[in-house]
C-alpha cells in the first residue's frame, strides 16, 4: 500500500504530500539533454557543404558567374549525400547584390546541378545572413509540413556583383526619417564610427584578425576545410598573360601566412585618416556558395541517409542601423534563450567577422570563451561573399563539431541597416 | 480563446460532457490538493466565453471525475477522503450518492463506455473497485495491492479493466474470470530484449532523475480506441511506453521528451496511431 511504516502516525496532509512528492524524483533534465534528444520530427543536416572562397576580382572565381558556383555546390551536395534530386521540393537560395537576388538564374543552376523541374527555387535577400536565413527557411517549411526535404544554400559573386551600385537611392520619405536615413550609411563608416565610440582599440582589432588568419593558415595546413569544400573546375584568365585556362580551386585563396598583429598594425585605416579599421582587420571581399541540405528526420531515416545533425531553432533581432555590428549580441541570446541553454554549454561559436571590430565587442560583451570562437578562422581570413556565408559558416561548424566531436553550435552575424540572426545546430556524428 | 480560471482551487482533471459539446466539468482542490476542500466546476462554453453553470464544494480535494453515460445531468468524483460521490447537476449542493469505501485518496474514476452502467475507481488503498449509481456498495473489489494513481476500462470490452501502480504495474483484469480477475501482470519498466535506446538511458542519468530500467511509479495510462490490445502508460520516468497486451513481455515503442513526471496522457479518439 502507499503508507510509509514511519508515516502511520503523522496527519494525513503530511502523508499525502509525502506520497505526491515522491512523484517529482529528480531534477527535470537540463535542457542540454532536451536538445540533444532525437526525435522524428527534428529537422536534420544530411549534408553541409561550400566551394572554396576566392579573393573577389582577382581570385580564382573571378570570372565565375555566382550561379555557377551555386550550380556546383548544389551538385557536390547530390554526390555527397547520394540523395535522389528528385526528392527535393524547394531549394532556398540567399543572395545579397545580383539583380532580383539571382532568382532567375539560381533556378537555372539547380537545373543545370542535376535538380528534375518539379524541384523548386527562391532567391532571398536578407543581407550578410541571407545564406542562414534560407537554411532556416527551409527548416520552418520541414516543421510546418509543407515539405519533407529541402536545401537551404547560399551564394555571390563579388567580383561580378559588387560595386557602387549595390545600395539603392533612397526617397526623400526615407532621407528625411534620421534613423530610415541611417540603413544608407555605408558599412565601412559607420563601424568606424561604433569601433570609436564602444572604445575598440586598433590593437585589439589587429590582435583578434591576425588569430583569425593565424587559425585559418593552420587549419587550412592541416587539411581541415577539405571535408565542407566541394572542389569545382572553372575557367581562369592570367591577368598576367591574358591566357584562360581551366583550373580545379579547392582551396580558399584569401588565407595568408605569417600575419601577426605587428604586421597588420602597419596597414593605412581604409575608412578614416584617424580611423581602426583597415583591409587586415575587415572582412574580405570574395566570391563563393555552400549549400545546406535539409530534411525531416524520420524521412532521413526512412531513406536511410546519413545524418550530420540537427537544426534546433533561429532567433532575429534589430538594433539600431548605425550599430548594426551589434546584432549578435542581441540574436544569439535571444536564440539561447528559446533553447533554453546557457551560453556555456555552446562549444562553438561560429560568428561572422564582418569587421574584427564588431565580432570581437559582440563576443567580449556576451562573455564568450575566445576558444569556442571561430576555431578555423573567419571572414577576415578567408572571406565574406555576402549571401554565402551564413550557409558556409553552417558547413564550417559542422565539420568542425563533428572533428572534435563535440555537440551544441551556435552560428550568428550581424546583417546591414541593423539586424542579427542567430541559430543553433547540434552534432550527432 | 477561451479562459476560466477556477480561483483558489488548483484543477486536477477535466471531461467534456458526453452528451452536451457547450459542457465540461472540473474536479479542482484548494492547495495542490495537499490539504483542505474540494470542488466540483460545471463549466458552459458560452457566447460569452465560458462561464460556471454550477459548483459544488466538498469536504476533502477532489483529483478526478467522469460524466455519466446514462444519465446526461450526472457525473461522479474521486476525493481525497475516499469516497465518490454522485452528483446531478440539475440539482444544488449536495450529492445524490456517497460511497465510502476506499480507505484512502480516490486518484481516478472511469465510467464504463461499453456497458454504460458501472463505473470504476482506484485508490492509494490499493484496490480498484467496480460500482453502480443504483448499488449502495461496490460490485466488486480488485486488489493490486499497490497505491494505485490510475483505472479504466477498455473501450472495447466491457469486462476488461486496466489499472496502472506506484509499483511499476500495469495490471489487467478481467471481471468475467473468478478472483482475482486478473489477466495481466505487466512490470512496465523491463527493458525490452535488445535493451533500451541509449539515449534514453543516457537521459538524466547522474542528476538525481529515475533510472528508467528501475521501477517506477506509474501515474497515468490510456486504452488505444482503435487497437482494442494497445495500452500507453507513462509516469515518474518521464517515458510514455505503449504496450500490446499479446505480446506483453516488453514495450512496443518508448516515447521521451518530458523534462518533468508525467501525470496524464490521452490516446487520440480520432487517429489510429497517436
Amino acid at each position: 500500500m502507499c503508507e510509509d511504516a514511519n508515516l502511520q502516525s503523522s496527519p494525513p496532509s503530511a502523508q499525502r504530500l509525502s506520497q505526491l512528492s515522491n512523484q517529482i524524483s529528480g531534477i527535470p533534465s537540463a535542457p542540454r539533454d532536451a536538445l540533444l534528444a532525437k526525435n522524428p520530427d527534428d529537422v536534420v543536416i544530411v549534408s553541409a557543404l561550400r566551394t572554396a572562397l576566392t579573393r573577389g576580382g582577382k581570385g580564382w572565381f573571378k570570372d565565375t558567374a555566382g550561379a555557377d558556383l551555386l550550380a556546383g555546390v548544389l551538385k557536390g551536395i547530390i554526390d555527397k549525400s547520394g540523395i535522389n534530386p528528385a526528392l527535393v521540393e524547394d531549394i532556398a537560395v540567399g543572395n545579397v547584390l545580383a539583380p532580383g537576388a539571382g532568382a532567375t538564374e539560381f533556378r537555372a543552376a539547380a537545373i543545370v546541378a542535376g535538380f528534375p523541374v518539379s524541384t523548386a527555387v527562391r532567391a532571398l535577400n536578407r543581407q550578410c545572413s541571407s545564406g542562414l536565413q534560407a537554411v532556416v527557411d527551409i527548416a520552418n517549411q520541414i516543421k510546418a509540413g509543407m515539405i519533407d526535404i529541402g536545401i537551404g544554400a547560399g551564394c555571390e559573386s563579388m567580383s561580378q556583383n559588387y560595386g557602387p551600385g549595390a545600395v539603392s537611392e533612397f526617397s526623400e520619405l526615407l532621407e528625411n526619417n534620421v534613423e530610415a536615413a541611417n540603413c544608407k550609411v555605408p558599412m565601412g563608416q559607420l563601424s568606424e564610427q561604433m569601433a570609436k565610440d564602444k572604445g575598440i582599440s586598433r590593437a585589439s582589432q589587429d590582435a583578434f584578425a591576425a588569430e583569425s588568419f593565424q587559425k585559418a593558415f593552420k587549419a587550412q595546413q592541416s587539411g581541415l576545410f577539405d571535408e565542407e569544400i566541394v572542389p569545382l573546375t572553372v575557367s581562369f584568365e592570367d591577368p598576367k598573360t591574358g591566357e584562360t585556362k581551366k583550373i580545379t580551386v579547392s582551396k580558399d585563396d584569401g588565407i595568408r601566412p605569417n600575419m601577426t598583429a605587428e604586421s597588420l598594425g602597419k596597414i593605412r585605416p581604409a575608412f578614416a585618416k584617424d580611423g581602426s579599421i583597415h583591409a587586415g582587420n575587415a572582412s574580405q571581399v570574395s566570391d563563393g556558395a555552400a549549400a545546406v541540405l535539409l530534411m525531416r528526420r524520420s524521412k532521413a531515416e526512412e531513406l536511410g541517409l546519413k545524418i550530420m545533425g540537427k537544426y534546433v531553432t533561429a532567433a532575429v533581432a534589430g538594433v539600431p542601423p548605425l550599430l548594426m555590428g551589434v546584432g549578435p549580441w542581441k540574436a544569439i541570446p535571444k536564440v539561447l534563450e528559446k533553447t533554453g541553454i546557457s551560453k556555456d554549454d555552446v562549444d562553438i561559436y561560429e560568428i561572422n567577422e564582418a569587421f574584427a571590430s564588431q565580432c570581437l565587442w559582440c563576443a567580449n560583451e556576451l562573455g564568450l570563451d575566445k576558444n569556442k570562437i571561430n576555431p578555423k578562422g573567419g571572414a577576415i581570413a578567408f572571406g565574406h561573399p555576402l549571401g554565402c556565408t551564413g550557409a558556409r559558416q553552417i558547413a564550417t561548424l559542422m565539420t568542425e563539431l563533428k572533428r572534435t566531436d563535440k555537440k551544441i553550435g551556435v552560428t550568428s552575424m550581424c546583417i546591414g541597416t541593423g539586424m542579427g540572426l542567430a541559430a543553433v545546430f547540434v552534432n550527432e556524428v | 480563446m477561451f479562459s476560466f480560471r477556477t480561483q483558489g482551487y488548483n484543477g486536477y482533471n477535466l471531461k467534456y460532457s458526453p452528451f452536451h459539446d457547450s459542457r465540461l466539468a472540473v474536479a479542482g482542490s484548494a492547495n495542490f490538493g495537499l490539504v483542505g476542500n474540494g470542488r466540483l466546476y460545471v463549466l458552459g462554453l458560452t457566447a460569452n466565453g465560458i462561464v460556471a453553470e454550477k459548483t459544488f464544494d466538498t469536504q476533502d480535494g477532489l483529483f478526478d471525475l467522469a460524466w455519466s453515460e446514462l444519465h446526461e445531468n450526472q457525473l461522479v468524483v474521486a476525493s481525497g477522503d475516499g469516497s465518490l460521490k454522485l452528483f446531478d447537476i440539475g440539482l444544488n449542493d449536495f450529492p445524490i450518492q456517497t460511497w465510502q469505501e476506499h480507505k484512502r485518496e480516490v486518484f481516478s474514476v472511469h465510467w464504463n463506455l461499453v456497458d454504460k452502467t458501472t463505473f470504476a475507481s482506484s485508490s492509494w488503498d490499493g484496490t480498484v473497485k467496480i460500482w453502480s449509481p443504483s448499488h449502495p456498495t461496490s460490485l466488486t473489489t480488485l486488489a493490486t495491492n499497490s497505491c494505485t494513481y490510475s483505472t479504466a476500462f477498455s473501450p472495447h470490452a466491457p469486462t476488461i479493466i486496466s489499472a496502472v501502480s506506484s509499483d511499476s504495474h500495469l495490471r489487467v483484469f478481467d471481471t468475467r474470470l473468478p478472483p482475482p480477475h486478473a489477466i495481466h501482470q505487466i512490470p512496465v519498466h523491463v527493458p525490452p530484449p535488445g535493451g533500451y535506446p541509449v539515449e534514453l538511458v543516457a537521459q538524466g542519468v547522474g542528476m538525481g532523475n529515475p533510472r528508467i530500467d528501475q521501477p517506477n511509479e506509474i501515474l497515468t495510462h490510456d486504452w488505444n480506441k482503435y487497437r482494442p490490445e494497445v495500452i500507453a502508460t507513462a509516469g515518474v520516468d518521464k517515458i510514455i511506453r505503449t504496450f500490446d497486451l499479446r505480446n506483453p513481455r516488453a514495450p512496443l515503442s518508448f516515447l521521451g521528451g518530458h523534462n518533468y513526471p508525467i501525470r496524464r496522457i490521452a490516446v487520440s479518439s480520432h487517429s489510429y496511431c497517436r
